[in-house]
């Protein structure tokens, strides 16, 4: 790849890259958001589950001003793991924020003594060896940690480290910590900028706050002040004004500490700067109201407050310069810019606003604060018409004069042959010109089915901004797909610069009727829905008699075997051929059971049961029916 | 014979990495977020200290990392997916929109966050799923439901309730409990081809997407009124679920705590986003609307015996067990809209099954049409997987032996042949033994 084209890439990538960033990122400071941090203690302090929550807790409830029950002392007891130096640390930290708490300090002497003697520990460890041991009175060798802490320093280098090490030196005698509180301004280079707004360490909100916070501390020990850029401090109360809620309760506490710091008149203190009347200014709202603070909302002193310029955003105009504002408050937290001037017209502005302390304190951050405004303008709609003309003679048209807000009582009705042309124009009430809006939509909506169906409206180029829109229902029919049913018509217009937006019913009842058949709307939701049961329609069994008619003919089928017996009867009937024997008897046993396995072949069997019976039964039949032939053959022959 | 060795598993390693795919139900909670700069993970992060409550195992990425894989060893690393990351062109590592589909038509989840600005990977994607974003600089502008908390260009808009989706499972109670949402993002269309989008969250008809830059609108907005989609989701075939929030701020912690008060003065104390992208987030993992099928039975309702094959006009039983995946365990499902169709090419039965306990039964008749039938449940809801289940049976018509026997009708014709047998029988002993030379002998 060559240079140049890399060098393409990193042009393209770049805005977006830090568009992205300044959009994450509020412009100027903000008060900090003390309920969010308060609620966040309080419903912690419902239930503990550890001993470093604990001292967060009650910690961060302290700074905040709440001094909280001594009962907590039994929490503290509870949880404690007497083994644990860093459990010891916020164990006595927490007790330390309760008025009457002691902790029996023997208990904890020989794990504090072991940690600060061993060659394990880190600086972390050794920091909370030392705190504990000062929070309980115990004695500590201070040269000893010292150079422990520089033997620590040459093989741990993490920023985390050092701030372990600030924290320790905070806690030994004055010159000690004046000697860490000289590596500060070293610490601060280390910390990352993002986009020349924010500093902030690897790690975070939280590591962020320790590590400034231990700044402070160890400040405060040495009796010297915090020697580093404001413009750097600026930066990171920047990043810390911008994080409205945190999610562990450990950066809240060091957040709450930071602030608490940052706020103190000891320190340099940055100044808040912000708007608290709405952005939009109207002739209701003709002044832009700017409170000057510190990061916890409290007022810092009178000062003078100059708005240096205020430009418009899009051709860089300069509507205001040099301007005082006027102090509204007596505690001088809130001033005054009175802005609303039929001068000023309507558009987006950048109040660039400089400070002036009168009593030399310690404030930062008094330059180059911004205000965004916006100017709108009240608007009425005028000359609105709606035509109703017909497609081939644009002659024979209709005009309804309409009036916002009222709607048209009568229902409108329309078919293919005719458009419907609605005009209309906006007025600035004040400077009487007519203005452009971002917005301005026709709406129909189906009564029915709620279907919207939008156009919009376009304006004519001469200088009235004259807004029309003309729907054709032959050649638009397919927006509506054909549907001819009853319409609601609304007209909206909208703009960033318009004090109100409008949606203005034109007409409630309005019938349209299209040329060609309705086509059903695409909704893919009964895709979803249970389907139409289907219960089979079985063949239907076919039509028989009644059960009278098979009676009589089963009748008429037994008469002919009657008839036979009858007349057998009449006409007599002898069995004198009959021979005597097995055979005969044999014979007529198993023919009358073939025809009963006929029976129950009908009745019960099936085919191949009734064969193979049928088999057994005609072997006897056979050898029985010959024999009985055959005497009856040889008797005849000795007849004759 | 070495080689070969060597093919053979180079093959078999080459058939696990195309043919590796996800859990289909969300037991398996590997979640990689993906973000344009860490800070996100700050400024979200009671967004992602609820899905870690949830037991998600979340690995943060930036999305421009060089590193970025989601396949290692042939084998998928993570089972969903968080793309916070709309600012990104292109991601780093082995990840584009590519990829991102293969890893959706392997049954993985993925939940995307827009912007002003969307990166082309992302604009591809969503594309893949019939997703259009608006052009970048976009963003949803309503002039008539903005908070007051905006800049001034009525972006950062209220979105109702009552353009909500109203399925408890994809949207959980936000619908019920019918707190506004604050939106601050880009509006997005969708392809009205694609049966499988579904509109979660949709603007107000005054709401549309523009430049808000812009003086006037010099061409159609990309959307306009209702159509104007701030959330929407997909369910693929596979029942994979890709989710497509607007506004990469509708679950930042801002948001999420944020009273409301709109232009009108309409206040609430909080707003409902923190609810819906909760209950988002629930349903794109598969932590809610999973469904599965088993114990699939059928059998006659005469003796319960399941034959291996029916007959036709038989009465018979199906019966199947349905589950639900409810946050981590499978519970019954108790839907009472679960069909069964009976179908041979076309269906000839649809039953709506009872439901007891999540044993779901249905009873019916054998149609009268032999051949080869499907019992077939296909149950397709909004919210929920696509369960589709199919076994097959044989239907066979009467054997020979099965017809009815005793007609009524014809009794006269059973009677004249046993009447003829009975002649016979009788007849047989006239013509044997009758003799007409002695009139005086007589039987009987």
């Amino acid at each position: 790849m060559t240079s140049t084209s890399l060098m393409r890439i990193i042009i393209f990538i770049l805005p977006i890259f830090s568009w992205y960033i300044t959009s994450t990122i509020a412009s100027n400071l903000n008060i900090v958001n003390l309920n969010g941090l308060k609620a966040q203690f309080q419903t912690a302090i419902k239930s503990f589950s550890d001993v470093a929550s604990l001292h967060y807790t009650l910690g961060g409830v302290k700074e905040l001003g709440v001094q909280l029950p001594d009962s907590h002392c039994n929490d503290i007891k509870k949880l404690v793991d007497k083994s644990n130096v860093e459990s010891i640390y916020h164990a006595t930290e927490a007790a330390k924020t309760l008025v009457n708490c002691k902790l029996p300090a023997e208990d904890y002497r020989s794990t504090l003594t072991s940690v600060l003697q061993s060659d394990e520990s880190k600086t972390a460890d050794i920091y909370y060896a030392v705190c504990s041991s000062v929070n309980l009175g115990l004695n500590i060798d201070e040269s000893n940690i010292e150079k422990r802490l520089n033997t620590l320093a040459k093989t741990d280098d993490s920023i985390l480290s050092q701030a372990y090490g600030l924290l320790t030196g905070a806690q030994l005698s004055q010159p000690i910590a004046k000697y860490y509180a000289d590596t500060i301004n070293d610490l601060v280079q280390q910390a990352d900028e993002i986009d020349g707004r924010i500093l902030q360490y690897e790690g975070g909100i939280g590591t962020t706050a320790f590590i400034v916070n231990s700044f402070y501390e160890v400040a405060e020990k040495a009796g010297v002040s915090i020697k580093t850029d404001p413009k750097q401090l600026i930066k990171f109360a920047t990043y810390f004004s911008s994080k409205r809620h945190v999610a562990t309760l450990r950066s809240a506490y060091y957040l709450t500490k930071v602030f608490k710091h940052l706020c103190d008149n000891k320190n340099p203190v940055p100044i808040v700067v912000s708007r608290i009347s709405p952005s939009a200014i109207s002739p209701q709202n003709p002044s832009v109201l700017v409170s000057i603070t510190n990061l916890l909302g409290q007022p810092v002193g009178e000062m003078s407050v100059v708005a240096e310029s205020a430009k418009r955003k899009e051709d860089g105009v300069v509507v205001i310069s040099k301007q005082k504002l006027i102090s509204k408050a007596s505690d001088f937290s809130v001033y005054e810019l009175p802005f609303y001037d039929t001068k000023i017209p309507r558009g987006f502005y950048t109040i660039h606003l400089t400070l002036t302390a009168r009593n030399e304190g310690k404030l930062i951050g008094l330059t180059d604060n911004i205000i965004d405004v916006k100017v709108t303008s009240e608007g009425t709609i005028e000359n609105a018409e709606l035509i109703v003309a017909d497609r081939d003679h644009g002659a024979q048209s209709k005009t309804y004069k309409l009036t916002y807000p009222n709607a048209q009582s009568d229902k409108l009705e329309l078919d293919y042959h005719q458009k419907l042309t609605v005009k209309f124009q906006i007025k600035d009430k004040q400077s009487d010109e007519f203005m452009p809006v971002q917005q301005a939509f026709l709406r129909f909506t189906n009564k029915q089915s709620k279907k919207e169906i939008i156009y919009l409206a376009e304006a004519t180029d001469n200088g009235n901004s004259q807004y029309k829109v003309e729907v054709d229902l032959t050649t638009n029919a397919n927006d509506f797909r054909y549907q001819s049913d009853k319409y609601e018509l609304v007209l909206i217009l909208g703009d960033s610069l318009l004090q109100n937006a409008y949606e203005w019913i034109l007409n409630n009842n309005v019938h349209l009727t299209f040329h060609e058949d309705s086509l059903p709307d695409k909704d893919y939701k009964n895709l979803y829905l249970p389907r139409q049961e289907i219960i089979h329609q079985f063949r239907e069994d076919e039509k028989r008699p009644p059960n009278i008619v098979a009676f009589v003919f089963s009748t008429l089928a037994l008469l002919p075997l009657l008839i036979l017996l009858i007349l057998w009867l009449k006409l007599g009937f002898n069995l004198s051929g009959l021979p005597l024997g097995l055979s005969p008897l044999g014979f007529h046993i198993s023919h009358g059971a073939a025809f009963a396995l006929m029976f129950f072949y009908w009745k019960y069997l099936d085919m191949f049961q009734t064969i193979r019976y049928l088999a057994l039964i005609s072997i006897p039949l056979f050898l029985f029916g010959h024999r009985v032939l055959s005497t009856l053959a040889a008797r005849r022959e000795k007849k004759a | 014979m070495a080689r070969l060795s060597i093919i053979c598993i180079g093959l078999i390693l080459f058939v696990t990495v195309w043919s590796s795919s996800l859990n289909i139900e969300g037991s398996s909670k590997r979640v990689l977020v993906l973000l344009d700069n860490l800070a996100i993970r700050e400024t979200h992060s009671f967004y992602f200290k609820q899905l870690r409550d949830r037991e998600f195992d979340l690995t943060y990425k930036s999305s421009d990392d060089s590193n970025l894989q989601l396949v290692k060893y042939g084998e998928y690393i993570y089972d969903h997916i968080i793309l916070f990351a709309p600012g990104t062109k292109e991601f780093g590592g082995r990840l584009d929109a590519e990829i991102l589909t293969q890893f959706v038509d392997a049954g993985g989840n993925v939940l995307v966050a827009g912007s002003h600005i969307i990166g082309d990977a992302i604009r591809e994607f969503a594309g893949e799923c019939g997703i259009e974003f608006a052009d970048d600089k976009n963003a949803v502008i309503d002039h008539l439901n903005y908070d007051v908390n905006d800049n001034g260009q009525h972006t950062l808009i209220i979105a109702s309730p009552d353009n909500l989706l109203a399925s408890e499972l994809i949207t959980g109670e936000a619908k019920k409990v019918g707190l506004p949402f604050l939106f601050r993002g880009i509006g997005m269309s969708s392809d009205s081809e694609n049966s499988l989008l579904l509109d979660v969250l949709t603007g107000s008809s005054s709401s549309y997407t523009a430049n808000p830059d812009e003086k006037t609108l010099t061409e159609y907005p990309t959307t306009v009124g209702k159509r104007t989609l701030l959330v929407s989701v997909l369910q693929a075939r596979n029942n994979a679920r890709v989710g497509f929030v607007g506004s990469l701020d509708f679950f930042s912690n801002d948001f999420f705590q944020s009273p409301i008060q709109s232009n009108d003065g309409k206040k609430s104390a909080k707003s409902g986003n923190e609810e819906l992208a909760i209950a988002l987030t629930d349903w794109v993992f598969k932590q809610r609307g999973v469904l599965r099928a088993r114990n699939i039975r059928h059998y006659l309702k005469q003796d319960k015996t399941t034959p291996s094959f029916y007959t036709i006009k038989n009465d018979l039983v199906f019966n199947v067990q349905f589950d639900e995946f409810v946050h981590g365990k499978w519970m019954p499902f108790n839907g009472t809209d679960v069909q069964l169709e009976f179908v041979r090419i076309d269906p000839f039965v649809r039953t709506t099954m009872k439901n007891n306990g999540g044993q779901l039964e249905a009873q019916f008749r054998v149609p009268d049409t032999y051949g080869i039938y499907k019992f077939i449940i296909d149950y397709n809801r909004i919210g929920y997987t696509h369960l589709f289940s199919a076994t097959q049976v044989s239907v066979h018509p009467l054997r020979h032996t099965e017809y009815e026997r005793f007609i009524t009708s014809a009794y006269p014709y059973y009677i004249s042949s046993f009447s003829m047998m009975v002649g016979a029988f009788l007849l047989s002993f006239i013509v044997l033994y009758h003799r007409d030379e002695m009139p005086k002998t007589k039987v009987e």
